[in-house]
């Protein structure tokens, strides 16, 4: 509790939970295996194999094999269901991995010939590398023990040749001193295990083939490991999202306390100039504009009056100089079917470009009709009727 | 180190894994709910100066072509016909009542400039005949370009007379 949060970070991942069952609570048998076969037939073969081979139903048998990918051949491991008492089983539910002690050594790369010889206090296990075909499996019960320690150990010895006797054909005997233990593994889903100076090491595939539990039960691990795997990667694209915004944060705070702020210190002191620049621009262009375009309110009136028919009058007229060309006039008239004559007798004319009569209306009760007349006459089709100063 | 969290997770009941990872979800969400307004705020802020500067740029590197063009159109006036905002009171005052109108002169506006400036003057005219509104409009075109008609606005009655009409007139001041 004394390390630090950042001593336990750098500690690395806990060893996973594994629970290794007694040897002797299995039984082994190999079978043969076509090299090609996937691994769903591997499956089905092994439980075909089982149920011609064991005494009791599958259902009623803890069961694993040992196929690696490629080998003709692979070594079933099976115990009776009775044999393991509840309390082991209830320690499965927490575990990563349940399988028989040998069986965490069949990662170990050992050269043919070989025994690894593993001490259980009740039993004795060897591992024999065949030099054709899977491993071979021997297993021996102990004599009990007796208050003399030295009988113990003669006992023992006298086992364990009576096993190396029982093996054959061994050229190397490793005697492990301790059981295999767990380690945190390299990579996720795989096992390694120690046992003295020897390694073994279980790829995920392999060793989700060696857990002996229900096989029910493991599908319904490996979905909510899945699920929780998938809540992993949440979490972690959530934390990575959250610092990615965090730097996003900094940069912005950083963009606009030196970047903007340069721009806009920039933009600021070049205003005054740019503002003179194009008030300078439009004072120039008004003064081209009063020289060579001029508003001609008149004589626009003149052209449009010449062609009033016999009742329209104007009210009101309206010109300005930011459309030079156009005229626009509130007239009435007492007979409406003027206006229609009066806008084709304007667009005859050869001044004007187009004639557009709007808000055309009467008041409720009167013969009088109000309309607008809007004449856009072409350009420079207008002369004045001046002079100008030189 | 991320596998031991990772590990350190995994190893989390399921109600506190799916509460870290709700808590997480929810922290990101709120976060860049906000984070997003200020991103695109930035953006549009920097977007508008770049688009001023650039703005700026074009109005700077014109200025030589400008000022030219201002130099030019200037040049096309006799600066000592131009009027500046008195003398274009008092001359529309003149031709108006050379015309036989009295005029109502009021809302004048100046534009101001380092080589010229413009002033423009509201001029309205109540109660009066057409021939006499034509005559002061034909003696303000005559002084065109040191005078012009900016907008000519002509009200008539339902009788047809008399007239009143608003104008805006302005003048050219060329700084001599």
């Amino acid at each position: 509790m004394s390390d630090s949060p950042l001593h336990f970070l750098r500690a690395g991942p806990p060893p996973p939970k594994v629970c290794l069952l007694p040897d002797a609570l299995f039984f082994t048998r190999a079978i043969s295996v076509a090299a090609d076969t996937p691994a769903a037939d591997v499956a089905t073969q092994v439980e075909l194999a089982l149920e011609s081979l064991a005494p009791f139903p599958i259902a009623q048998l803890y069961y694993g094999y040992y196929h690696p990918s490629g080998a003709t051949a692979a070594l079933i491991f099976a115990a009776y269901r009775r044999r393991v008492t509840a309390e082991q089983t209830d320690l499965w539910n927490e575990a990563d991995l349940v399988l028989p002690t040998f069986a965490a050594l069949l990662g170990a790369p050992l050269a043919p010939g070989t025994t690894l010889i593993l001490t259980h206090p009740e039993s004795l296990t060897a591992v024999h590398a065949a030099a054709e075909g899977p491993v071979q499996i021997f297993t021996t019960a102990l004599p009990a023990a007796t208050d003399e320690a030295s009988a113990n150990e003669a006992a023992l010895a006298a086992a364990k040749a009576e096993l190396l006797r029982m093996v054959g054909g061994s050229t190397t005997v490793l005697d492990l001193a301790t059981l295999p233990i767990a380690q945190a593994a390299a990579s996720d889903g795989d096992f390694t295990f120690v046992a003295g100076e020897l390694n073994s090491r279980l790829p995920a595939t392999i060793a989700a083939n060696l857990d002996v539990r229900d096989k029910a039960a493991l599908v319904a691990r490996r979905r909510g490991l899945a699920r929780d795997v998938m809540f992993w990667r949440v979490a972690v694209g959530c934390v990575v999202a959250l610092l990615l915004m965090g730097l996003g944060e900094i940069s912005l705070s950083a963009g606009r306390a030196t970047w903007q702020k340069v721009r806009l210190v920039q933009l600021a002191a070049q205003r005054p100039t740019v503002e003179k620049i194009m008030n300078a621009q439009a004072l120039a262009t008004r003064i081209e504009d009063l020289s060579t375009k001029r508003l001609l309110p008149m004589e626009m009136i003149s052209v449009v009056a010449a062609k009033i028919p016999g009742l329209i009058r104007f009210s009101r007229v309206v010109t300005d100089a930011k459309n030079l060309e156009r005229v626009t006039i509130d007239a009435r008239t007492d007979n409406s079917g003027e206006i229609t004559l009066f806008k084709t007798a304007l667009e005859a004319l050869p001044e004007v470009a187009h004639a557009e009569i709007s808000s055309q209306r009467n008041a409720p009760g009167s013969p009088t009709t109000t309309f607008t007349l809007t004449t856009t006459f072409k350009v420079g089709a207008v002369k004045s009727a001046v002079t100008t100063a030189p | 180190m991320i596998r031991t969290l990772r590990a350190l997770f995994l190893a989390r009941l399921f109600r506190e894994k799916l509460l870290l990872v709700a808590f997480a979800v929810l922290g990101v969400v709120m976060w860049f709910s906000g984070f997003s307004t200020r991103i695109g705020t930035f953006w549009r802020e920097q977007r508008a100066t770049t688009v001023s500067l650039a703005e700026q740029k074009q109005w700077l590197a014109n200025r030589t072509a400008i000022d030219a063009a201002a130099q030019k159109a200037a040049a096309r006036l006799d600066a000592a016909q131009t009027l500046d905002a008195t003398r274009l009171y008092a001359e529309v005052d003149k031709l108006a009542r050379a015309a036989g109108v009295t005029p109502g002169l009021g809302e004048q506006r100046d534009v101001t400039g380092d080589q010229f400036s413009v002033h423009s003057l509201q001029v309205t005219l109540n109660k009066v005949d057409w021939e006499a509104l034509k005559k002061f409009y034909l003696n303000l075109q005559a002084r065109s370009p040191y005078i012009s008609i900016e907008q000519f606005t002509l009200n008539a009655p339902p009788s047809g007379s008399p007239l009143s009409a608003v104008l805006r007139v302005c003048s050219v001041e060329v700084a001599k």
